[in-house]
């Protein structure tokens, strides 16, 4: 049962290849973890970072946004969204006027926000995970950043809500695959989870993992 | 660019360079009085603003919600605590070690620091994800053309300095400044005329660590996000900018923290577009610094001692 993290994935996938351990991805989005090599090991349960993106931008294009800026971390996870969401906002239509690749621990973004406010895009779009999501949120209060804030999988998560308070009302995520309660088996996995009792929420990808869990199980038995 | 967009740069930068300089004294104070480098200071910030966060929590349940009753506890209780703590330390691991090469004291407290931060990320509840700071100034704003500037960020600037100008009273008005200063010249003519070296020290490393305390609360009003990491960058800015100022000096110390957070700004002013490089730049450029002025731009008076 291998990765949330996409970046991890990448980096240990052919170690696995190596000692011919199975392998089911139920979180990792980065699509080179399954597509990048020809590994029969590696399964893929969720979705990409491909379909996510594409689905994120026709929906923002359909709600008649115009220009955008990005701000990704610059390991692979941020690059990948950037890549794609980049690729298929082109193609609709979209227009990118500014992109800022930032270090998954930067603390400060006062000096991108500033820069992206004089440039005023209608949405601004983050790829990367949620503590930085968290502080660039927040750091666009204080500079008066007044852009629709849109987010990935990465930040659709209750750490980002719990950490923004109010703030984290109208930002926009996307993630591939139905919200819980309209997946096949959806109920059923709220319902065992809920008997478990865990003090964890189960977040965006707690139900891929619980259907990673099944065929794995079925050859076991 | 316009007026107005610099001028928002100048104030992101200026708040910077106060939470730096009052990182960077901590570091030259510990310096001055007993030739150490302390590199848990980053992570006893980190503990400061999560004591100041939990007290929040606290006075919160009990319903004393009100900033004017709660700021000031918020402020002073994590700054003695943190103090009383990093005294704690400088008896129990910096003294002991202080006859031992620099080194030792070096990685003793880099130890320390990792024990710090881990910890607060595996017992603090949910301790690794981003946890919400309370803001308790307001945060009224005030939007000129493309420059928005918000009352806590003036009044947090402000209590900075304030803090910097009471550090400068202490030192060089008081008694105890007078002994801190003595130790910092020479330690044993110091003894000799009766100042307790033992006490002194202890009390340097306190005002040091409340200094870090208040830096890790003011971070966690400005940034309204605090995470148990949030000291590890914030040590190693605020020691080079200790350095570059020239470890030792307190004035050299305030001019580093400034100079690196202008530093920072000029580099993602520089490459607009990538400023995943600027803290490149801005330790490259201290690295140039250092080339040029070994001994940090205020050197150190008496420092033939070292």
């Amino acid at each position: 049962m291998a990765h949330y993290c996409s970046v991890v994935a990448l980096a240990t996938v052919h170690v696995y290849h190596r000692f011919g351990l199975p392998v089911l991805v139920w979180g990792a989005v980065h699509p080179d973890i399954t597509y990048g090599n020809d590994y029969p090991e590696v399964h893929r349960i969720n979705g990409t970072m491909i379909n996510q993106n594409e689905v994120a931008a026709k929906f923002m294009r359909s709600l008649g946004y115009e220009t955008w800026a990005i701000i990704h971390d610059t390991t692979d996870y941020g690059k990948g969204h950037d890549e794609y969401f980049t690729k298929y906002l082109t193609e609709n239509g979209g227009k990118i006027i500014a992109r800022f690749g930032v270090t998954p621990d930067q603390q400060d973004f006062t000096a991108e926000l500033t820069e992206i406010k004089a440039l005023d895009p209608q949405v601004l779009y983050f790829g990367g995970l949620t503590p930085l999501g968290v502080r660039i949120r927040s750091q666009m209060e204080r500079i008066g950043v007044t852009s629709q804030f849109q987010g990935t999988s990465g930040i659709m998560s209750d750490a980002y809500i719990e950490a923004l308070g109010p703030l984290a009302e109208g930002t926009l995520a996307f993630r591939e695959g139905a919200p819980v309660d309209k997946l096949p088996g959806g109920k059923f996995f709220m319902e065992q989870y809920e008997k478990q009792g865990y003090k964890e929420p189960p977040e965006a990808y707690g139900p891929f993992a619980f259907a990673a869990m099944t065929p794995v199980l079925d050859i076991i038995e | 660019m316009d007026a107005a967009l610099l001028a928002q740069h100048a104030v992101n930068a200026l708040m910077l360079g106060i939470m730096y300089a009052l990182v960077a004294v901590g570091f030259t104070l510990f310096f001055g009085v007993l030739d150490v480098i302390k590199f848990s200071h980053g992570d006893v910030l980190t503990v400061g603003a999560f004591s100041a966060l939990t007290l929040w929590l606290a006075l919160a349940a009990a319903g004393a919600t009100s900033p004017w009753l709660a700021l000031p506890l918020v402020v002073v209780v994590p700054a003695v605590v943190t103090a009383l703590s990093g005294a704690l330390i400088g008896r129990i691991v910096v003294l002991p070690l202080r006859g031992a090469p620099p080194l030792n004291v070096l990685l003793a407290t880099l130890m320390c620091g990792t024990i710090l931060r881990e910890s607060i990320r595996l017992f603090y509840p949910g301790g690794a994800n981003p946890k919400p700071f309370p803001a308790l100034l307001p945060t009224t704003a005030f939007a000129i053309g493309n420059l928005n500037l918000r009352l806590d960020s003036i009044v947090l600037f402000l209590a900075g300095v304030a803090v910097v100008v009471l550090l400068h009273l202490l030192i060089n008005r008081t008694r105890l400044g007078l002994a801190i200063r003595a130790v910092a010249q020479d330690e044993e003519i110091a003894r000799v005329m009766g100042i307790d070296h033992v006490r002194t020290v202890l009390i340097t490393f306190g005002i040091g660590l409340a200094l870090a305390a208040i830096a890790g609360i003011m971070h966690g009003l400005y940034y309204n996000e605090i995470n148990f990491a949030m000291g590890l960058l914030l040590g190693v800015i605020g020691f080079s900018s200790a350095v570059v100022g020239g470890l030792g000096n307190v004035y050299g110390a305030i001019l580093g923290g400034f100079l690196f957070a202008l530093l920072q700004t000029l580099g993602a002013l520089a490459m607009p577009f990538a400023s995943a490089y600027r803290d490149v730049f801005a330790f490259a450029a201290v690295i140039a610094i250092m080339a040029v002025r070994p001994t940090g731009l205020i050197a150190e008076r008496g420092a033939e001692r070292a």
